[in-house]
Order: structure tokens, then sequence, then C-alpha cells
């Protein structure tokens, strides 16, 4: 924190504040306003007259309960929860082997592979999952969470891929290089002292692995069907968009409620997290 | 692909599964226990009891056919694109419910059904329309199921301040209109990127005479002085009765006007006086109905037929088309339509006299639209070219130009290009 | 200008001392057999990213193909293979009025998003840098548009766009135009060309606005203090502070997080396709949209894959120059 000697520390720490206040509004008011909406009863929100960022006529539970009990919610959280948990650790766990070759190692193509994982990126997932339909077919999972456990990392070790390999570029060559010295191996060089420098930069990547999983939407709807197997994002829509009627205060209290665990994940890990993305980028 | 696991997941229902990591495996059956499941795929009606009385439907054919059974749904403008992913694996539902240019669509695979549904239609009559959607190519290749009533849904305290009588032609409703936009109370007609946009000004085009294709369904028609006169209607109405809120609607936008309460009329099914119903909203008494607009040419209904198909590629073929003989049971046919509480039209002449439209006095009109309906496309089939016209949105996207000032000529001649281009096309 | 001088130097200072390191390690390396060390380094190196390769390739080049070939022939969904029609499609794209408009929109889209998101961003991580009162509940709370499902946040805001209930214009009426006399607002957000952008603009800038702010964040916390205190001494102010330090040093990540955004915001599906389906008119569709309605409304799936994949070879040469430079800008200072 640089500090100011003329014109008052104070003066700054106050612009600072107010100037926070219309980045908060903009961020949080849609955020508040579905929490209101999913609170409020049908009746009011059809209402004309009614203030609509404000409950009048009592708060209501009844699009909680409806999603709660009336429909397959806690499975399809579970599903979510066990889904993104999986893939996460599936994905980071290739990603940290991938991104070290890519930072450390030389050998012929390094830079094109790089490239080229990269570039998986820049393909378009509207139609890339017809054919992966196929794939999924072939091998039997239609219909099973293993197909979204499969197919998820095909988005995810691209991303952490390039997240770990901006941060393993950062811990100082030296270091490796004396134990490699001493006659540690490469693998043993990785495990002991390049992850637990790089603690901070894998929670990141489990972060954001674990966040673009909860949110994957196309995949979900195209490889899983049953009830049971669906994911909260698909779950709600199906079960809240009914032909040309929206269930607003169902669609938002699902969305409210199965954003929390995530939430809890980012509260718990926000240290590491900053803490990650700096040094994972700023020289990556 | 057939399990018990499965199904004890799903009686058991949320965390039960949890005990174990197997779950994952969710679709995949030990080898022995297979035993065959018969699957079906819809959109999530509406009328959530209607969904729950079709999959009891299902679990009582199991029963009697020892197989398991399952009825997915996911919400309506998800339905073609797991269509479009079971066509591509050539694997998925045995049943899948498809509407309109759905059936032209994925015509090369769905399974000809002509033995089950000729019966059926000899016992209870299909409506032409269902006919002309799904009979393709000489062959049955979906089994009808429902269709939707898109009638005058109204706000009667409105129409009674303005001391106004129902239209009965689209001419009355202008003039009707007009008077309720002047109180505050517009009409809605969608001019915008959705489906029911599409589906009422279609409606109101057949209604004065003009159509976008011949009888043929290849001959490009719109570009004619009957399209010039209903281009003039739209232009007159929305300037007259309408606000600039159509621009932007989704499907359910008549549907919030009307349950606003600011609302005086939309064009849309039912589904805004039951929402309303089953919500216990202040506004349900309020609800009138009314039966479709005449237009110079006569009276004519855009509609959604909804069928059910089997796919060419189920492992269940035969067994899919038992369980149709099995939903087309009277008894079974009659509970269903009662579950949907009348939003789902019959297709068979036969059910159009059920107690759930009678015993409602906002309902009873709903089955005379029968007689009026027409495939879209009309007087084509709804082909595969017709789709791809939809999906441009070329009708409402015709009228938006005109109401945005574009001369009625110039907005025929872009749309006549358009579907020049489309039709060009090998679909 | 001085702060600038002595952050070069300190850098300079760094890269000197590990540069000499690196060299002793290499000369103990050749004297233990630097060819085979060499040989068992490419080794373990493609040993490592097999199985990342493996799992990519497996399930990622296969439909890769299958949609570059879509894009060459007159495919159908569900109906086979179809057949080759050379650029057919595309040329039928550059003709087609609905697509060119689409291409403005996308530009359109993307460039404004991303700038703003650019601007916005670093300026509120300067501020959450600097902020102290409730520092952790802010940055959380500063997260959360990134956390809830697009899918259903997208819903959120149709909703605060609806042409009836918007709470938008509510607000504005209400609270700020009624009580000093305005006459109230009359708009439709999503219903005319210019609003309706601007529209799925401002929920992508919502959408996308954290991960920026918290990227840049985890830029600025790295800025050794040092930096800032030489460039005090200097006499620099608060804007040279910015000009000449901090944003020197965070150009790295900008670009890395502007390249990431680019490309994640031109494949935006979710956002028009809850809010305008593309509408009104053309004026909203994007590469993603348009695709989309082309392959499941009426099936093309030639068409749509031609559409999904005609900016494919400009962002590959954009992505590969920016990573090149990335790479070797890295090794220069490593």
């Amino acid at each position: 924190m640089p500090r100011v000697r003329r014109g008052g520390a104070f003066r700054l720490f106050v612009v600072d504040h107010v100037g926070l206040v219309p980045f908060l509004l903009f961020i949080l008011f849609p955020i508040y306003f579905m929490v209101v909406t999913a609170f409020k009863t049908d009746r009011e929100l059809y209402d004309l007259q009614a203030i609509p960022f404000w409950i009048r006529d009592g708060v209501s539970l009844g699009h909680f309960h409806h999603l709660f009990f009336k429909t397959n919610f806690w499975r399809w959280l579970f599903n979510s929860l066990v889904v993104s948990f999986v893939t996460m650790t599936v994905s980071v766990a290739i990603s940290i082997f991938a991104a070290y070759s890519l930072a450390r190692l030389r050998f012929p193509g390094a830079r094109s592979f790089g490239i080229g994982v990269f570039i998986t990126y820049l393909v378009p997932p509207t139609l890339l999952f017809l054919p992966l339909t196929q794939i999924v077919n072939w091998l039997g999972l239609i219909d099973s969470l293993w197909a979204l456990v499969l197919t998820y990392p095909t988005f995810l070790i691209p991303f952490c891929t390039w997240l770990l390999l901006g941060y393993f570029k950062v811990v100082p060559r030296e270091i490796e290089e004396c134990a490699l010295v001493d006659g540690c191996g490469r693998l043993g060089v990785l495990f002991r002292i390049v992850l637990p420098i790089a603690v901070p930069g894998i929670v990141c990547a489990m972060l954001f692995a674990f966040t673009l999983a909860w949110n994957e939407f196309l995949y979900a709807l195209t490889f899983t069907s049953a009830s049971v197997t669906k994911t909260v994002t698909v779950g709600v829509a199906a079960e809240m968009i009914r032909g040309d009627v929206f269930h607003w205060g169902g669609i938002m209290a699902g969305a409210v409620t199965g954003a929390l665990p995530v939430v809890v994940m980012y509260v718990f890990f926000l240290d590491y997290y900053v803490v990650g993305l700096t040094a994972g980028s700023v020289k990556g | 692909m057939a399990i018990t696991r499965r199904r004890f997941l799903s009686t058991t229902g949320a965390a039960a599964g949890a005990a174990s990591m197997g779950w994952l495996a969710g679709g995949v059956a030990p080898a022995f226990a297979q035993r065959r499941t018969l699957t079906a795929l819809a959109l999530s009606l509406f009328v959530p009891s209607g969904d729950e009385r079709l999959t009891q439907i299902m679990q009582e054919f199991g029963k009697q056919a020892n197989c398991d059974v399952r009825f997915d749904t996911v919400k309506v403008t998800d339905v073609p694109i797991k269509l479009a992913a079971e066509a591509t694996a050539q694997a998925g539902h045995d049943l899948v419910n498809v509407w309109e240019a759905f059936g032209y669509l994925h015509r090369n695979n769905l399974a000809n059904i002509e033995d089950v549904i000729d019966d059926v239609g000899r016992r209870y009559e299909v409506y032409p329309g269902h006919k002309a959607t799904f009979h393709i190519d000489g062959h049955w290749k979906v089994a009808p199921w429902y269709w939707l009533s898109f009638v005058g849904t109204y706000n009667t305290k409105h129409f009674k301040a303005a001391n106004l009588q129902t239209p009965k032609t689209w001419d009355d409703l202008r003039k009707v209109g007009a008077e309720l936009k002047k109180r505050g109370a517009p009409v809605g007609i969608a001019i915008s990127n959705c489906t029911d946009s599409i589906l009422s000004w279609r409606t109101v085009m057949w209604c004065y005479g003009a159509k976008e294709v011949e009888a043929d369904g290849k001959t490009i028609a719109i570009n004619s002085p009957k399209t010039a006169e209903f281009l003039d209607y739209a232009k007159r109405l929305y300037s007259d009765a309408m606000t600039s809120e159509v621009l932007s609607w989704d499907d359910a936008g008549n549907n919030r006007l009307i349950l606003s309460g600011k609302g005086g009329w939309v064009h849309n099914p039912v589904s805004i006086y039951l929402a309303a119903k089953d919500k216990d909203m202040p506004i349900t008494g309020e609800l009138g109905h009314h039966e479709g607009l005449a237009g110079p040419a006569g009276r004519f209904a855009g509609t959604f037929h909804h069928g059910l198909g089997i796919w060419k590629f189920s492992k269940n073929v035969d067994l899919a088309k038992d369980f149709l003989r099995f939903l087309y049971q009277e008894d079974k046919f009659n509970s269903w339509i009662a579950a949907a509480k009348g939003f789902c039209m019959s297709p068979f002449k036969k059910f159009e006299g059920h107690e759930v439209w009678r015993k409602d006095p906002n309902l009873t009109l709903l089955p005379k639209e029968g007689p009026f309906t027409r495939p879209q496309g009309w007087p084509g089939p709804p082909t595969q070219y017709i789709a791809a016209m939809d999906s441009k949105y070329l009708l409402p996207n015709m009228i938006a130009k005109v109401v945005g000032g574009t001369p009625i000529k110039d907005a025929m001649t872009w749309m006549e290009g358009e579907m020049q281009k489309i039709f060009k096309e090998t679909l | 200008m001085d702060g600038r001088r002595d952050a070069e130097d300190l850098q300079g200072d760094a890269i000197a001392l590990a540069t000499a390191g690196r060299a002793r390690a290499r000369a103990a390396g050749r004297s233990r057999g630097f060819r085979s060390a060499r040989r068992l380094e490419a080794i373990t190196g493609v040993a490592l990213i097999l199985p990342a390769l493996f799992w990519i390739s497996l399930l990622v080049a296969y439909p890769f193909a299958m949609a570059l070939y879509y894009s060459v022939s007159n495919t159908v969904v569900g109906g086979g293979s179809g057949t080759f029609v050379g650029l057919a499609n595309f040329t039928a794209l550059l003709d087609d009025g609905s697509f060119r408009q689409t291409l403005q929109n996308s530009v359109v889209f993307t460039v404004s998003a991303v700038a703003a998101k650019a601007v916005l961003g670093v300026m509120l991580a300067l501020i959450l840098h600097r902020t102290l009162r409730l520092k952790r509940l802010i940055r959380g709370l500063v997260l959360l548009p990134f956390v809830i499902p697009t899918a259903l946040s997208t819903l959120g805001w149709l909703w605060m766009f609806d042409s009836l209930y918007s709470v938008i214009t509510w607000t504005v009426n209400r609270v700020v135009l009624g009580p000093i006399g305005f006459a109230p607002l009359e708009v439709n957000w999503l219903g005319s060309p210019a609003l309706a952008m601007a529209a799925v603009i401002v929920v992508n800038i919502w959408r996308g606005l954290p991960f920026f702010a918290v990227t840049v964040l985890a830029g600025l916390t790295a800025i050794p203090t040092e930096f800032y205190e030489a460039a005090e001494v200097d006499g620099a102010g608060r804007w040279g502070r910015f000009w000449h330090v901090t944003y020197p040093l965070l150009k790295p990540i900008l670009a890395v997080v502007v390249l990431f955004s680019t490309i994640f915001t031109f494949a935006d599906f979710n956002i028009v396709y809850v809010l305008t389906r593309g509408g009104p008119q053309e004026s909203t569709h994007l590469f993603a949209t348009l695709s989309h309605a082309l392959a499941f409304g009426s099936m093309q799936l030639g068409r749509g894959a031609a559409v999904s994949l005609f900016m494919f070879p400009v962002l590959v040469v954009v992505v590969a120059l920016q990573l090149h430079y990335l790479q070797r800008d890295e090794t220069r200072h490593a």
C-alpha cells in the first residue's frame, strides 16, 4: 500500500470508498434483485403497483418450498457437486504435469503444443457437441454422469494448463536446478519443490475449474436426460420454464441456491485465489 | 439399456444414491440385470399434472409389458438441441416429442407408424391439421398428440369500461384496439424473434388471403397484392392498437401484458388464464376468451401440432408402438386430457366434447377452433424449408420492417429474396 | 519518468541474478553428461504432457475434424455425411445480409464489451487494492456474478429488462425522474436495435467484470512496494505512479486477460439467446446464436458450422501471435 504524505490519507480513503459504490451497485443490484424475486409471491411479482425491488406482501418461501420438495433439486445439486469436484480434480492433476512440462522441460515442439492446447479453446462448443455426442454414445455413456466427467476436462484442461504454466514459470529455476544437481529426478523436483511453492496457483486453478464445470449447460443438457442425472442448471431450467410460462420466483430461487456452494468455496479460498492469480499471471 | 439400478435411484430420490460412486454410472447397467426400458422425451408441459399423468400411464404400461419406463422433460427451446444430438448419435430416447416442421426435419430418422395410427385415426377421426403435419411422403411419421388453441384472450374489465364488444374480425380488433389503447390498455401480438410471433401473424396473414408458398410447398408466393393488404393491416393494427413493447417480446411477453392487468387483448393459448387460476391471482376473474377472428379471406388458425415420433434407430420400436396403442385407449387418453386441464387440445374429433372444456365456461370455445387449424407453411406442408424460414424469423422481421417505416413493397421483396436463397438449398 | 527507470533497474538486477544462477547450474549439468540429460528431459517432457494430449485429442480431435468437414459439406442434422460442396457455404454466407449483420454485431459486441471490461476492471481493481474496510467481504461479493450459472443469471436480467416490469425503468421513473418533476421515461430496453445491443453488452460486462477485476487485483498485489516508494521519492503523483509503475508491470497480465476475455466474449451464446434471440430483427445476432439457429432451427449443419468457423482462421492467427509475443516476453524477463 503506497502512502501519500501530502493531501491527507483520509481524503484518499474517502475517495476510494465512494468510488467503490457505483461498482458495487452495478455488480450486486441484479443479484439482490434475484434474491428479492425469489422471496416474492407470484401475485406480487405480476402486480404493476408493487415496488419491484422491495417485498411488500410479506416474504414467501413458496418458491423455495416447491424447488426443494416438489422437484429433484437436491439430487441435481448433488450431481453438480460431484461432477464438478471430480472433473476439477482430474483436470488440475493432468494440467499440473502438462503445465510443468511446457514451462520447464525442453523438447521438440513444446511451444507449438502449448499453442495447440490453447487453440482447442477457439473451437466453438455450439457445434462441437454434436459429433462429441457420437463419441459419448460409442463409449456407451449416454445418459450417465460419466459422460460429463469425461467431456468437461476438454475445456478445463486447456484453461488450467495455461493458468498453471504462468505460475510455474515464476518459480525460480535456481531452486529446481540445485535440487536436480543434488540428484533429485524431475518428478521429485515437481512434487517436492515446485508444487509446495505453487499451492496458491493450484488452488486458483481448482476454483476456476470448479466454477466452469458448475456453470456448464450445453454438455449437461445433451448428454443426460433422466431427472436423476441432471445438473442444477439444466434441472432448474427444465422444471421452472414450462412452455411459455416462466416461473420467475423458482428460477431465481434455483439460481441463488445453486450458487451458494461455489460462493462458500470462494470465500473460504479467497486469499489463495488472489495470491494464486498474482504469481500465475503477472509474469505469464 | 435397461436397468434396475436407475429405477431404484429414481424411486428413492434425492440423496439415496450417495452411498456409492456407482451412481455416477446412472445409465450403464450391470449385464445380469438387462431389462428393456422404454424412454420418452418431451418439453416440460405448462401444466405439470399433464406430465405426471403421462408418467403414470407409462408406468402402467411398463407393468403390463414387463419393462422399465422413463419420461424425461426439458424446457421447450432445448428440445430441438436434444433431437439434433440424438439424431446425430443415432441413439437416445425411444419416443420423442416433435411439433410442426420437426416431423419433416427428422423424417428420415423417424419410424413409420401407420400400423398404429391408421387404426386410431379410423376410430377417433384425426383432424386434417395433424395429418398434414405428420403424414409425410405417404407415411405416418409422428403420432398426433395434441394441439394448442390460440384464442383471443382479453381483459373483460377494460372491455366493459370502454363499452366494447369482443371482436369478430381482425378489422374489428383494430377498431376495438384503438379504443383500448387510448384508455391505456393496448393490444399485443409480438413482432419479434419468437415462435408465437410467427404463429400469430401467420394466422392473420391467412385470414387476409396471403400465403408464403403455394400448395406444392415449393413455389414462393409471398410477393403478392394479398400480402400487401395483410402488411397494410398489420401496420395499422400496430400503430392504432399496440405499443412498441411488442418489438422485444419473447413467447411469454403477451402473458405478462395480460397478467399485469394493463393489457386489453392478446393472441395466445389459454396458458395465461390457467396460470392465473393456478396461482390464484386477482386477475383470473377478469379474463375472457373469444373465438378466432376472421379476415376477408375467411377464418384460419395457426397452432402448434404436437406429436410423438419413434426414432428408427431405437432398439424398442415395437415396444414404443405398443405404448402408443396403450396410450390411445379411450380411457387412458381421456385421463391425460383431463390432467392437462384443457390446455392440450385433442387431435381427434372423438374427444372434443371432453368435460374438461365443458365444465369451465372460459374454455368451452376451445375445441371449436379445431376445424380452422392449419399447419405452418399452409397451404403447403410444414417442410424443412418453412423451418429454415422460421429459424431466421422472416415473417416477423418483414412486419417489423413495415412498422418501422420500410415501404411495404420493399419489405415483401426483401422476404421474397430471403426465401429464394433458402429454397435454392438442398435440405 | 524516474519511477519507470527505477523499476527497470530493479528488474534488470533480478534478471542478472537469475542468469548468473542458471549459468552455474548449466555448467554443472554439462559436466555430468549434458547430452543424455537433455534426452531424458525431452522424454520426461513428452511423458508428462501425454495425458493432457491424449484426453484432448481423443475427445476434441474427431469432433473438430467433423466440424471442419461439415463446413465444406451440405450435411443436415441426422442426415448422414452429406456431400462435399467446397467453399459454397462460406460464399453463401458472404452473400447473406443477416450474416454480414452478424459479423458487424460481433465486432461491436466484442470490442465494446472487452474494452469496457478492461477499463472498468482496472479501475475496480485499483480501488479494491486500496480499500481496507471489509476487504474480504467486498472482494468476495465482487466475484458473485461470475459464480451464478449464466444460464440462470441471464434470466434475471431478462426480467430486469422486461418491457412492463423492468426494475430499471421503474427506479429511474419513480426514484429519479418522478421526484424532480420529469415525465416518466417510456423505454423498451430490448425493443430497439441500439438499446438491445447496449443491453446485451451491459450483461456481458456484468458477467465478465469480476474475472478482470480480480485477476488485475492479483497483479497489483504482486507489484513490490519498493517500486512505488522509489517513484514517490522521485515525486511522481498518483497518476504518474499508475502510468510509470503500475501500467507497465500490469501489461503482461492484462494481455492474458484480454486474450481470454476476447475469446469468451466472441463466442458468447447464452446472453443473446436468452435476452433477444438475435432480435430486434437481426441487430444482436452473434456467431454462436446464428450458428445455433441454422443448425437446430433448420438442421443446416453445414451452414451452421461455416458460421461458427468463419472467424476461426483469424482468431488462430491473432491468438498465435499474441501467445508467441507473451512467451517471448517471458523468456526475455525470466
